[in-house]
């Protein structure tokens, strides 16, 4: 304790003066008073400071030798794995970069995840060199220490830059004896808000500048000569450290930990806490949890787990086969991936490949990776079994603080690469050195000639260009390093450029095209040589001329971009096309306005168009579209784009469209119906046409036509048409209904309330009064309650009236009438239990305590509404977790579990995926198990609110009405909110409705999903949990099977349809049938003895799931079912050929649809599997449709 | 010929860049500050002030220099006056950058926060770099939100005094034009501070030209836009000048034939001669400590002895028993200029405390983790939080130290004859 508590230094500086003596009295005192405040408070702490989560025994501790270790690595066939370096020659490894000399440079932090108070920083930057060439580090020198949470580290420019929490740091040994001893901050004002998510992943880019990451809760403002740069969430930097010049090169991602560049500078990255592997990063893309964006691009892997670190393969050790494949850390699992490219439109496809390096051992968690100067691959293996930044304590003890290891991994019987001198060579050596396949070398050597500047390196550079050998068949590639190498000592060398920008390769042109941005302002023609690039052959050579066109900043550019239209496009040509030509948009609207040929071709103009946010232009698209002018595929856009910003006059041509014969859209009415909806929620405006015309849809024979046009007259609050309304509130079909109930309620006032108190008289068919009943709630809600009270009390038993519960449950007001009303009377004991169940379900947690909601349970309890008590206790003390922790150790049956994780009751894969199907309201549980600790997994069960991850925070938007909305964010733009809900449901709301938007702790998981579980099964149920990600059969496979399937459920005359048409019968009508979702089981089988079937009239019993493919690029696809025994299956309305398990389906673009009969009596109980495969010389890209 | 044999550091006498303060520049500052000195024509602190500085990089950066801290900490160094930094690279008036992920507090609300928390009975506001990039258009925005951040402090009962942005300097050619179209708008900027200083009846001290001319003799940025060490050196003594404080230089002269003495900007006494020796005794009590000297200029500050009467001959001086400067008898009767003394270790040291008392003070308010121990991640880690609080007695042992360090202290001067 004396050591905590520090005796204040009492050492006055000399003491000659008299006046001091008094002042020393003072100061004694006035220091005893501290020690002894000092004392109290630390006594005080030690009581209160002990950690929320008592510290247990210390579970599921790897042994910590790294000899034990190492035994437990499993390596990929034909490689081996040995330690390079463990602690104490480094701890706790974050980043690893090589310098020129092959010495590894490291940073690694202890104080990680937070800095005690009274503790030094002491987080270090870590040189490991191997002197002896036996690939183990023998000399470790600790190059600077005193540093607070560095997580990036990149040797250069005679020293190494740091990451320093708020700094970017660049530290220099001037007296050559292996220490820094010159710190300067080259930049700061980064964010700091969350440890895990500091500025991170540095690396050189080919262009010599520096690049690194930073993530989501840190919001970063750095000072610059060139301005202020800004950087609130995700995204990637990029600097030029000579000059400071500072730009945002990407946006968004969750994590991003972990980038790098190919060997014609092209980009990926990797998220630590998304779930789409590798991220095809070009200038301005903008990925997923970019605030503000409307917009964002996909990775290339969905469904695949969290990476951190990243490196691309090359040179002349690893295997040939491999050269330009990505190698990533899955951490959490605790296994190495790999994924191999391809080139497809103007992006790339990303197949994952199978793991270089798996192990049991928990706390091996690679999060960097770096192929070496000798070719061999090098891990960063942070080493630590607990891995969860927030969701477990910072002070939690078994967080690991003292070890680290570097893995080397090489492949048996292939030589080492021998790197070449590159510190002290000359020039030209360095320039050649630009010619060799490694990486590395490269780029160490592009380095070297940067540092050495622009008067010694050209003249030599200009010779070494003249004399390559024009016959190599890498003669552009060594160009294109010349280039690159031009623009690292900042001179533009114009007719370098031109030759690149003619190359055969389009690599090469790809590469000179983005220098033309670069150099933009600098060199000359520009316009025409974007011109050029914008109509090139290849379409990554387009993508990067569309990108560039923006720095021109006038029309005509705009006018070039929109040429790219002229070739075939993708989503990304289609993603860089929208953002150049918003980015353009003050340059062109104005001469557009004027000109309304501007863009001469309608296809190109409707794209223009719809791809603003300008409330001018609309009337143009309208009229475009209305005279079938534009493009099909762009017709869904441009009703959003007039319901978001048309006037009265464009929404009327909608009208007109939508009540006329001629329909231009392929869904038609519908589609206008839902465009004017929309209209009106987010502008409230309306066309002032005759209302009256909509009438005769709303009793039409299409159901869904009849529907949108009952729920626009509610929207519209169009008062007249209430009759009409309250017949069809007699409708047969439930959902014509609520639909005219809910038209209404928006039309309000005191005629639609009597319509509604009406309904509710003892009269009327039992379903209209508890449809009426809730409808009125949003009128007088003492009233409704009242109402409401008599219904429930006469109703008959058979009747559910559990839905009667909802709207007064969602809001406080109506909570407390019914709470109220009930006090007054009784209702049955099984009702009110209903409404506890109800209760239990559906109220927020952070409304759990209030008064109403406690007002409301008394009530019900006092008609006899106790539940049963939970079977399984939801209030767990840390002693019974570690009970039960054990237990599911031992005896817990994972098998079972996942069987219980699937029941539809306990409602698990609604809100989670696995591997990418499954619902999105919260996080992907694929590698869970490996990632926390079964404990947190307990308390993430019975506590939702207390474990929410990154990504999944709630939000609340106050609408200016008063009411409320819950959700994660998708989305946040100047126009609109978009909240996910608890029943994983996108709600939109416009801004020019909210009052306030709050983010607020909380989860939308209810708590008690789980009480109704025996022990035994939530034993399982966690074991099953605890399980995921390790390897075995808890580990989703990485090939695409299909996960996501829909069932068909019998309703009724599904019989009468299938005897009639045939089994074809769901593969052609399948809207008109009841389809539910239903998901693969971790292995990627779909178990067909959970299917209901269906029992025709010739006896058979049939099963029908079906599933998306949704196809980038068109072509032949093929698809491997695990077996044929039984299956009948369709793609669309057309039978597959099934006399092999492999079957070829030519597919355009879009997504498709495929239904799948099984025969159960033919098929047996075997479960089905379906994998999605490229086909063998096919360029078709496709992928599986995944989510809810 | 003067020896000059500098105990800690040998550099060569260059200049008397305050006095060329005075001279030169503070005409400029005068006429900018003009208005307000009639009103404010004493600037003082007072025991128990907490001093807030906030603003931008210009503040955030003196954290690790401590200049402005030093400078007003040994200014009144009886009171006991505690400073707190407030600085945020990127800031604007309205508190931009310091946005987190949650929202609310917004990212004003978090600076109105800050300063609540804080305490401040007065704020030297540094604001309108960040915003100067707006240009003209900018200006009105710019000026409703530093009324609103001044009615803001004025609330709290607190004085505000409003700096000027800092010049931009070129550091290479290329850049000349951008830094030229910069300083149009950080001028234009800064006359738009001082306008509502003048409105508002609020002290303003124009650094921009004052550092312009410095900037032309020395190098006091590290980018172009941040000051480094030696920016900050000239920026704390604009700043006195401009608050109205006399130099804290001095002269001290004794005439060693009748031990009349005569000092400014410090006190001289118990001169002395030893009857054997011919040593003569003196010491002196700076008012003030000095500034600590930057380590990459050769600067020193005015501190001038001068010794009349002597005997012919070579005398050397020693401080406090160590030996300091040698020179001729006619040398010291023109006076010589000494620095180094214990006092300048002493301010050093001061320094020292403080930039390490900022260091505490920023991860109490600007913790790392933000979001788990009190942003809305805060069920999470919460209760890690208390671990904040810890940093208060740390701080609080800092500022101790403080104390004990800002008094200067008397020296005792021998000048021995060679």
């Amino acid at each position: 304790m004396v050591n905590i508590i520090l005796l204040p230094e009492f050492k006055p500086f000399g003491s000659t003066k008299k006046n001091r003596e008094g002042r020393l009295i003072f100061y004694a005192f006035r220091n005893v008073l501290h020690t002894i405040c000092k004392v109290i408070l630390f006594i005080a702490m030690t009581f209160t400071a002990v950690p929320l989560y008592a510290q247990d025994n210390l579970r599921s501790i790897p042994e910590t030798d790294p000899q034990h270790q190492l035994e437990m690595l499993h390596v990929a066939e034909g490689f081996e794995v040995n330690l390079f370096a463990s602690e104490p020659m480094l701890v706790k490894p974050i980043q690893m970069n090589w310098d020129a000399e092959g010495r590894l440079w490291v940073i690694g932090s202890a104080t990680y995840p937070q800095l005690k108070p009274g503790e030094e920083p002491e987080d270090k930057i870590y040189i490991l060199d191997d002197t002896t060439g036996d690939g183990k580090a023998d000399k470790s020198t600790v190059f600077a220490d005193g540093l607070l949470m560095p997580t990036g580290i990149l040797p250069g420019d005679g020293g190494a830059y740091v990451a320093n929490s708020t700094e970017l740091l660049h530290l220099k040994d001037t007296n050559g004896d292996g220490k820094a001893d010159e710190r300067s901050v080259v930049l700061n004002g980064f964010g700091t808000a969350d440890t895990h998510h500091l500025i991170n992943s540095f690396k050189w880019g080919p262009d010599g500048k520096l690049y690194f990451n930073q993530a989501i809760y840190n919001h970063s403002n750095v000072e610059t000569p060139f301005g202020l740069r800004r950087l609130e969430g995700g995204g990637v930097w990029q600097l030029r450290p000579e000059t400071l010049e500072l730009e945002v090169f990407v946006r968004g991602l969750i994590n991003p930990w972990g980038l790098q560049f190919g060997r014609w500078g092209e980009s990926f990255m990797t998220d630590g806490a998304g779930g789409e592997g590798l991220n095809y990063a070009f200038p301005e893309a903008t990925f997923t949890a970019t605030p503000g964006a409307e917009r964002v691009l996909k990775g290339l892997n969905p469904g695949q787990p969290k990476h951190a670190g990243l490196e691309v393969v090359s040179g002349r050790h690893l295997p040939g086969s491999w050269e330009g494949d990505y190698i990533t850390n899955d951490y959490r699992a605790n296994r190495i991936n790999r994924f191999a490219l391809e080139e497809q439109g103007s992006g790339y496809v990303s197949i994952q490949q199978e793991d270089l390096l798996w192990t049991d051992h928990v706390a091996f968690r690679p999060v960097d990776v770096t192929v070496g100067p000798d070719g061999a691959l090098y891990i960063a293996d942070w080493y630590n079994p607990i891995i969860q930044h927030g969701e477990v304590d910072f002070r939690d003890s078994r967080r690991d603080k003292n070890h680290g290891r570097i893995w080397r991994i090489t492949m048996k019987d292939r030589p080492l690469v021998e790197p070449p001198q590159l510190v002290g060579a000359d020039t030209q050596e360095l320039l050649n050195a630009l010619k060799l396949p490694e990486n590395w070398t490269r780029s160490q050597a592009k380095q070297i000639l940067k540092e050495r500047g622009a008067k010694e390196v050209t003249p030599v550079l200009e010779e070494w260009i003249e004399n390559l050998n024009r016959e190599d068949l890498d003669y552009e590639h060594h160009l294109t390093e010349a280039l690159w190498v031009y623009q690292a000592v900042n001179v533009i060398n114009e007719d370098l450029l031109s030759k690149l920008l003619s190359a055969k390769n389009h690599n090469a042109r790809a590469a000179a095209v983005r220098m033309i941005n670069y150099w933009h302002g600098t060199i000359e023609n520009v316009t025409t040589l974007l011109r050029e690039a914008v109509a090139d052959k290849h379409p990554r050579v387009r993508l990067e001329a569309v990108i560039a066109l923006r720095n021109q900043q006038n029309a005509e550019a705009a006018n070039i971009a929109l040429t790219v239209l002229e070739q075939t496009m993708d989503e990304y040509l289609d993603f860089v096309l929208w953002q150049t030509i918003r980015e353009l948009e003050p340059y062109w609207i104005e001469e557009f306005k004027a000109d309304p040929n501007l863009f001469g071709e309608p296809g190109k103009t409707a794209f223009a168009l719809k791809s603003v946010s300008n409330t001018d232009v609309i009337k143009h698209l309208v009229k475009l579209y209305e005279n079938n002018q534009v493009p099909i595929e762009y017709h869904d856009d441009v009703l959003s784009a007039v319901s978001a910003w048309g006037g009265i006059a464009d929404l009327n041509s909608i009208f007109d469209l939508a009540v006329g014969d001629v329909q231009i859209h392929e869904n038609g009415r519908n589609a206008y119906f839902s465009a004017l909806e929309e209209a009106m929620r987010r502008q409230r405006k309306k066309p002032d046409r005759d209302l009256n015309q909509i009438v005769p849809f709303t009793d039409g024979e299409d159901v869904a036509t009849a529907i949108g046009a009952v729920d626009l007259l509610g929207t519209w609050g169009a008062g007249e048409y209430r009759s009409q309304l309250a017949i069809l509130a007699r409708d047969d079909n439930e959902l014509m209904q609520k639909a005219a109930l809910g038209a209404l309620s928006a039309i309000g006032g005191d005629e639609s309330r009597e319509i509604l108190i009406n309904m509710t008289s003892t009269t009327q068919p039992d379903k209209l009064r508890l449809l009426a009943t809730a409808h009125l709630a949003s009128f007088n809600i003492s009233e409704a309650a009242r109402i409401a009270i008599t219904v429930l009390q006469d109703i008959p038993e058979h009747v559910n009236v559990s839905d009667l519960f909802t709207p007064f449950i969602s809001q406080a007001e109506g909570t407390r009438a019914l709470a109220e009303e009930l006090m007054k009377s009784e209702i049955q004991a099984e009702v009110a239990q209903l409404g506890m169940q109800v209760m239990q379900r559906q109220l927020p947690w952070h409304r759990h305590d209030d008064d109403d909601a406690v007002a409301l349970k008394q009530a019900l309890e006092a008609s006899g509404g106790t539940l049963p008590p939970d079977r399984m206790p939801q209030e767990l003390s840390d002693e019974e977790i570690n009970t039960l922790e054990r237990e599911i150790r031992t005896t817990a049956d994972p098998a079972r579990g996942e069987k219980i994780y699937r029941r539809n009751a306990l409602m698990c894969m609604n809100c989670h995926a696995l591997g990418g199907a499954g619902g999105l309201a919260g996080p992907d549980l694929s590698s869970l198990g490996t990632s926390a600790p079964t404990d947190n997994i307990i308390r993430a069960l019975i506590a939702p609110n207390l474990n929410v991850k990154e990504g999944y925070e709630l939000t609340q938007v106050f609408r200016n009405d008063g009411s409320v909305v819950m959700g994660t964010n998708i989305r946040q733009t100047s126009s609109e909110v978009v909240l996910r809900n608890a029943a994983d449901q996108e709600i939109s709301i416009s801004q020019n409705q909210i009052d306030v938007v709050e983010t607020v702790s909380g989860s939308l998981m209810p708590p008690g999903l789980t009480s109704r579980l025996e022990r035994d099964e939530f034993i399982d149920l966690i074991g099953f949990l605890s399980k995921l990600g390790e390897p075995g059969d808890y580990r989703g496979p990485s090939n695409r099977i299909v996960r996501r399937w829909q069932v068909l459920n019998e309703t009724q005359g599904t019989v009468e349809m299938l005897n009639e048409h045939g089994l074809f019968y769901p593969a052609r009508d399948s809207e008109n049938l009841n389809w539910s979702q239903t998901y693969s089981k971790v292995s990627g089988n779909l178990p067909v003895e959970e299917l209901p079937v269906i029992k025709l009239g010739s006896g058979k019993n049939i099963s029908f799931v079906r599933f998306e493919v949704e196809v980038l690029d068109e072509g032949k696809i093929s698809l491997l079912f695990n077996t044929t025994d039984g299956i009948v299956a369709w793609n669309g309305e057309e039978e597959l050929n099934l006399l092999s398990q492999n079957v070829n389906v030519d597919l355009s673009t879009g997504i498709h649809q495929l239904t799948v009969a099984i025969d159960r009596e033919l098929h047996g109980e075997k479960a089905l599997q379906v994998e999605l495969k490229d086909a063998d010389n096919s360029s078709a890209r496709a992928r599986l449709v995944m989510g809810k | 010929m003067v020896k000059y044999h500098f105990r800690l550091f040998s550099f060569i006498y260059l200049t008397c860049i305050t006095l060329l303060l005075n001279e030169t520049f503070v005409s400029e500052t005068d006429e900018n500050t003009a208005p307000q000195k009639s009103y404010q024509p004493h600037f003082e602190l007072k025991d128990g002030d907490r001093v807030v500085f906030l603003g931008n990089s210009l503040m955030e950066k003196d954290l690790k220099h401590g200049y402005l801290e030093v400078a007003l900490t040994s200014r009144w160094p009886n009171q006991d006056i505690t400073f707190r930094n407030l600085g945020w690279s990127g800031d604007t008036v309205f508190g931009d950058a310091r946005s987190y992920f949650t929202n609310p507090p917004s990212a004003y609300g978090h600076l109105v926060n800050q300063l609540n928390e804080a305490q401040p009975t007065v704020v030297f506001i540094a604001y309108g770099a960040n915003e100067a990039s707006e240009g003209e258009a900018g200006i009105p925005g710019f000026s409703k939100g530093l009324n609103q951040l001044l009615t803001v402090i004025e609330d709290l009962e607190a004085k505000a005094i409003l700096l000027s942005p800092v010049p931009h300097f070129t550091k290479n050619d290329s850049d000349v034009k951008q830094s030229q179209l910069q300083n149009e708008n950080l001028k234009r900027y800064s006359e738009a501070i001082s306008e509502t200083a003048l409105e508002r009846d609020v002290r303003f001290i124009n650094l921009f030209h004052s550092l312009i001319e410095i900037g032309k003799k020395f190098d006091i940025t590290t980018n172009g836009i941040h000051l480094n060490e030696t920016g900050y050196y000239f920026l704390s003594s604009i700043i006195e000048t401009g608050l109205g404080l006399p130099s804290r230089e001095w002269s001290a002269q004794v005439d060693v034939s009748d031990f009349t003495t005569w000092a400014k900007g410090a006190t001289i006494s118990d001169v002395k001669k030893d009857k054997d020796t011919g040593n003569i005794q003196f010491s002196i009590d700076d008012h003030y400590l000095p500034y600590p000297l930057p380590a990459h200029e050769q600067i020193t500050q005015n501190r001038e002895i001068k010794m009349t009467g002597l005997n012919k001959g070579s005398y050397s001086l020693t401080v406090d028993g160590e030996y300091f400067i040698t020179a001729t008898s006619s040398e010291w009767s023109e006076g010589v200029k000494i620095s180094n003394e214990p006092s300048y270790n002493q301010a050093n040291h001061l320094r020292d405390l403080i930039v390490k008392k900022n260091e505490l003070y920023f991860h109490k308010y600007r913790p790392q983790n933000r979001t788990y121990l009190l942003g809305f991640r805060s069920h999470e880690q919460g209760h890690n939080a208390v671990e904040l609080n810890q940093f208060d007695s740390l701080i609080q042992k800092a500022e101790d130290q403080i104390a004990n360090y800002r008094m200067p202290n008397t020296n005792n001067y021998k000048l021995i004859r060679q």
